[in-house]
């Protein structure tokens, strides 16, 4: 019995000392990434509201589009195969006013830390994994990806337009537009994303001479028409959206 | 110290200090029966030898002492001449004690087999005047025993030479020293034939027996691993697929870091479709356990693959003998019906058990058949102990699938339920599993060993599990999408193995040093037929490949274990092993062709691996007191790879585990108080974690864990026992994991925790089984147990914590003569828990946009159940 005595007196308080360090220490540390979450403004283009696209005076009195959903990826191209786990993500589509010229914000991406390099997103168009149809966003203009209303002015021609154009997904399960490079930059680091879009240089690929001879007034730019296509052809390519991500440091 | 003397002499620490510590019941303290000793055979039939013809020419006299082996059946298994006098004496004696037959040892009275020392003396027939039994005429030559061992033997085991006959589970198989004569010279020795003494190879190595294997609820065997310390075993997906056991620090999945055994077979499955060392213990029925081995750590030589974390032994063998039938019935239609066999007169390694098992289930779509028998037989063959092994078994059961935790959240889902999706109530698990085995093992006088078994096992495992909902896409026709991720992974293992070894005899080159040396060989072959496809519910038509190969693997272990006592306190254990492993992968949609690709080959791709896996495991044991052991621990282990993985011509990338563990182990008042308590570090070259989109365990990083584990283990009185278990650990991701295309730099941060890994993991057992009263000419017994565990919040990807998990499980029983009714109560605080929880994206509404960012998921644990059960029991 004494022996267990000087046994148990010994081994005690270090059995209890190492389990209070150890307790203590248990708290520490994490798995790694972390949860992020920072807001998704867009920007538009002030100068859109009356631009030369050449040689016609574009005048534009209502210019919308709805964005989103929005996945931004570690990936280098965005895709459904390269980003099954998104890094961040904007799910609800929002609707953008192409002629505001100050931020606004549309949505707050939730995600994970980790670098983001590239982004897929739709139009207000999606079309899911489980959707037999591209389904139209709630906040898609008029039931289209993009709805522009104004005046086409060249000397004394001149003539209204209303255009309404679709950005469609490919293909179940795509994003209407995918592997868009953007800036490297780790969630952990990005206090804001901003999205900027350039209705100008998309509403300057249409051949205005040519819908100047339909003769109408207005005449409806429909989203399967050539006009349409050009600005497809745009936003895609030529001038797409630009991703601009807000860190701490001015 | 007998019983009676420790009873009357209280220590003044040891009961305050088990009172407190184990929250012992208030219970009367008289003392039960005491178990019974070792009763030597006694002879039944006797023939008496007879003097040889050619003898008496000479009349000759002269002495023969042989060493019987008496079988539990009371058969003469095996004769040796110990002492000679000379061939025809020998032969003479051999023959008539062959015909001799006994009533057998019995150990708690139970039968086992013994082995007696019987002398014959030879004296020529004029001198035959004095037989005190069976007379003859005096012209018949005959002979005697010198004494009378055949007549009387276990008569004349005076008390006094009771200890000389150990207790077969501590016992060691070589023969003892020879009992004293007595005052009648009858040099009569009994040696019981015990089961081979486990040796510690650290602090952290436990065997638990029977009794502490019953204390507290079970409802399968995989609940029996949780009476070691650190193993959480949690079922997550349902009653057909193998548990996920958590143990100290490595989530090991479903046995991907822990070697187990169930009998001489080994359950891990290398390259199994569902996750690499699948290790599947349904089949086996707690009721036939009766010894469980846990070595946490790989410092044993005959530890093989998968024994990452460690390893597990389930010892089959029935100690109470006769027919038990068992029914239980309970929560949720739960029914179990058992019958167990231990004939009489045999050894506890013989029996026959089978069970069929079915619930509705705890909530939607849960129910589970399944059915199973286990049996063994020993027997002698020749001066060879032999074991047959055979086990059967079959299990379906429909799966709920994990929830998403926002939808729980939200209300859209209730804990219990399932999505309601075709696609998630077509999940189900089918797995079935046929084993076979023979081991036969020698040990000669001289304290040498040889063993070996052959076994052989099949199992065929599908599972339909759908983790992500609706986000995967064809790829034999990328235009299928969105018809439900129900991922069929079918898996078909045909194992084949052998074990050889042989340990030397014990030798000692001088006075303060001993030892011996084994050599063994572990080998073993699999064919291995594994596909993966996504089905659409619920007709189950296949819209995608996903996996579809053959693999043949072998492994041929060799090892080399010595043990050495170094003067009287010192001891060290260990060797070398090195396994030899290759694969042959015929990968059927290997070199994929797309849709949109002119094909311009054959689809597949044949390749073939080959790698060696060499660790040394020692063990330095101090003794510095009879009640002190102190363990030094180091040892390398492997987990070989899965082999669909393999590159052509790849040198096998073994998993290394580098282990050490220092640690005490403390044997207080006759045993009756263990303490151990051990520090551990392992480092993990590769670790796996589980994909859902893949519904597989992929490859992550290196990993490393630091902690302690510490055990009490209490018997203050016989008639209860409790065990408490503390284990500590820190685990952590050293460094990133392999880079992806989607993922071309995982994010790291040096230290970051191990997701899944709970830091604290608290397990107490309770248990007391007690005489009451006499009614109706029997005993009333009553019995009951508390086991409770506990989990600690636990980190989750992402830096989310799983909440912790505490469980209390409680069962009574009252025992009146060959009737026993009990009620067991899992879950009694009826916490609601996760059984396990995941982080990864998924999409299951099928009317939403997807999200693509990972989210918790959780698979639900049981709540409260109770259960009735009424055994009977015959001889």
């Amino acid at each position: 019995m004494k022996t267990f005595n000087r046994v148990a007196r010994s081994l005690m308080p270090a059995a209890l000392g190492l389990a209070l360090a150890l307790a203590l220490g248990a708290g520490c540390g994490d798995t790694g990434q972390q949860r992020v979450e920072f807001p998704l403004r867009a920007v538009g283009n002030a100068r859109a509201a009356s631009f030369d696209a050449f040689g016609w005076q574009i005048t534009l009195d209502r210019a919308e589009l709805s964005f989103g959903p929005l996945y931004l990826c570690a990936s280098e191209g965005a895709s459904a195969e390269l980003c099954a786990t998104a890094r961040a993500e904007v799910l609800a589509a929002a609707r953008v006013d192409l002629l505001a010229a100050r931020e606004r914000e549309i949505g707050i991406a939730h995600g994970t830390s980790g670098t983001m390099r590239s982004a897929m997103y739709d139009f207000g168009i999606t079309w899911t994994t489980t959707q037999p149809v591209p389904t139209v966003q709630p906040s898609a203009p008029g039931g289209h990806s993009l709805r522009f209303e104004g005046r086409a002015t060249r000397g004394a021609q001149r003539f209204a337009f209303v255009a309404d154009v679709d950005l469609l997904p490919p293909a179940r399960g795509f994003r209407a537009v995918q592997g868009r490079r953007v800036d490297a930059t780790d969630a952990l680091d990005a206090r804001a994303l901003v999205v900027g879009f350039d209705a100008t240089a998309w509403l300057s690929q249409i051949d205005w001479d040519a819908l100047a001879q339909l003769a109408q007034d207005p005449v409806v730019i429909t989203p399967d028409s050539k006009a349409a296509n050009a600005i497809v052809i745009a936003i895609a390519a030529s001038a797409p959206p630009t991703f601009r991500f807000l860190g701490d440091t001015p | 110290m007998n019983s009676a003397a420790y009873r009357s002499k209280s220590d003044p620490l040891l009961r305050p200090l088990l009172a407190l510590l184990l929250l012992a019941l208030a219970w009367p303290r008289t003392a039960v029966a005491q178990p019974q000793g070792v009763t030597a055979p006694l002879v039944k039939h006797r023939v008496e030898a007879v003097y040889p013809p050619e003898a008496l020419a000479t009349r000759r006299g002269g002495s023969v002492v042989l060493e019987v082996v008496v079988s539990a059946a009371g058969k003469v298994e095996s004769v040796r001449v110990r002492a000679s006098a000379g061939a025809r004496f020998d032969a003479a004696a051999t023959a008539a004690v062959m015909q001799w037959r006994f009533e057998p040892a019995r150990r708690g009275g139970v039968a086992v087999a013994a082995k007696i020392r019987v002398p014959f003396r030879f004296v020529p027939p004029a001198a035959a005047t004095s037989r005190p039994s069976s007379p003859r005429p005096a012209s018949q030559p005959a002979s005697q025993p010198a004494s009378q061992p055949a007549r009387q033997p276990a008569a004349r085991q005076s008390a006094a030479r009771q200890p000389a006959v150990r207790e077969p589970a501590r016992g060691d198989a070589a023969p003892k020293r020879s009992t004293s004569a007595g005052a009648d010279d009858t040099p009569i020795e009994v040696d019981v034939r015990g089961k081979r003494q486990v040796r510690a190879r650290a602090a952290s190595d436990f065997v638990f027996d029977h009794e502490v294997l019953t204390i507290a609820p079970k409802q399968n065997a995989a609940d029996l691993l949780q009476r070691a310390p650190g193993i959480f075993v949690a079922r997550p997906a349902g009653e057909a697929v193998a548990h996920r056991i958590f143990l100290r620090g490595f989530d090991a999945d479903h046995g991907q870091d822990i070697e187990i055994y169930v009998g001489p077979v080994p359950i891990n499955q290398p390259s199994h479709i569902h996750g690499q060392g699948y290790a599947d213990i349904n089949f086996v029925i707690p009721e036939v356990v009766s010894t469980l081995q846990v070595t946490e750590g790989v410092y044993d030589p005959r530890q093989g693959d998968f024994a990452v974390a460690g390893s597990a032994r389930f010892v089959l063998g029935v100690r109470e003998r006769g027919i038990l039938l068992r029914g239980t019935y309970g929560s949720f239609g739960r029914l179990r019906v058992l019958a167990r066999w231990a004939p009489e007169g045999h050894p506890d390694e013989t029996f026959a058990a089978a069970f069929i098992s079915r619930t509705d289930g705890f909530g939607e779509n849960r129910g589970a058949l399944s059915g199973g028998a286990i049996g063994q037989y020993a027997f002698a063959l020749g001066r060879w102990r032999a074991l047959l092994h055979a086990a059967a078994f079959g299990s379906r059961a429909n799966l709920a699938g994990v929830l998403r935790k926002d939808d729980l959240d939200a209300g859209r889902v209730g804990f219990y339920d399932s999505y309601g999706d075709p696609t998630a109530t077509a999940q189900s698990a089918l797995s079935s599993r046929a084993q076979l085995a023979l081991s036969l093992e020698r040990a000669s006088s001289s304290g040498a060993r040889t063993g070996m078994s052959l076994w052989l096992s099949l199992a065929a495992f599908r599972l339909r599990a759908n983790f992500t909902g609706y986000t995967e896409r064809s790829l034999v026709n990328p235009d299928w999408v969105g018809r439900g991720d129900l991922n069929e992974q079918e898996n078909r293992h045909l194992a084949i193995g052998a074990r050889f070894y042989h340990r030397t005899r014990r030798f000692a080159p001088w006075s303060w040093l001993a030892g011996n040396l084994e050599l063994g060989v572990q080998l073993r072959t699999d064919l291995v037929d594994q596909a993966q496809r996504l089905l659409q519910a619920p007709q189950n038509e296949v819209w995608d490949e996903r996996v579809d190969a053959t693999i043949w693997g072998a492994d041929i272990g060799l090892y080399a274990d010595l043990d050495l006592r170094i003067a009287r306190w010192v001891r060290l254990r260990g060797g070398v092993r090195a396994d030899v492993l290759y694969y042959d992968v015929e990968d059927a949609l290997g070199n994929f062709i797309p849709p949109y690709q002119k094909p311009n080959h054959i689809v597949g791709f044949r390749r073939t691996a080959i790698g060696v896996a060499l660790g040394p495991r020692t063990t330095l044991e101090l003794e510095p007191l009879r009640w002190l052991k102190v363990h030094l621990a180091y040892g390398e282990g492997y987990r070989s790879p899965q082999a669909r993985q393999l590159e052509e011509g790849e040198n096998a990338p073994f998993v290394k585990v580098r282990g050490a563990d220092l640690g005490v182990r403390l044997r207080l008042f006759d045993e009756r108080l263990t303490i151990s308590a051990a520090s551990f570090l392992t480092y993990l070259s590769t670790d796996l974690a589980f994909d859902a989109a893949t519904a597989r365990l992929e490859r992550t990083g290196r990993s490393s864990r630091k902690g302690f584990v510490t055990h009490v283990m209490a018997r203050p009185w016989r008639w209860l026992t409790a065990s408490l278990s503390v284990t500590f650990v820190h685990a952590t991701l050293d460094a990133p994991p392999p880079a992806r295309p989607d993922n071309p730099d995982p994010p790291f941060q040096q230290g970051q925790l191990l997701p899944q890994v709970p830091p604290w993991v608290v397990r107490a057992d309770i248990g007391a089984n007690h005489r009451l009263v006499r009614v109706g000419g029997g005993a009333l017994s009553g019995r009951v147990g508390i086991g409770a565990s506990f989990l600690s919040p636990r980190p989750l990807p992402f830096s989310e914590r799983a909440d912790a998990v505490f469980l209390l499980d409680a069962s009574a029983a009252l025992r009146w003569r060959a009737f026993e009714l009990g009620v067991e109560i899992f879950n009694l605080l009826g916490s609601e828990y996760a059984a396990t929880e995941f982080s990864f994206a998924s999409h299951w509404d099928p009317n939403a946009i997807p999200s693509r960012v990972p989210a918790r998921h959780i698979a639900a644990g049981p709540p409260r159940r109770v259960l009735a059960t009424l055994s009977v029991r015959f001889k």
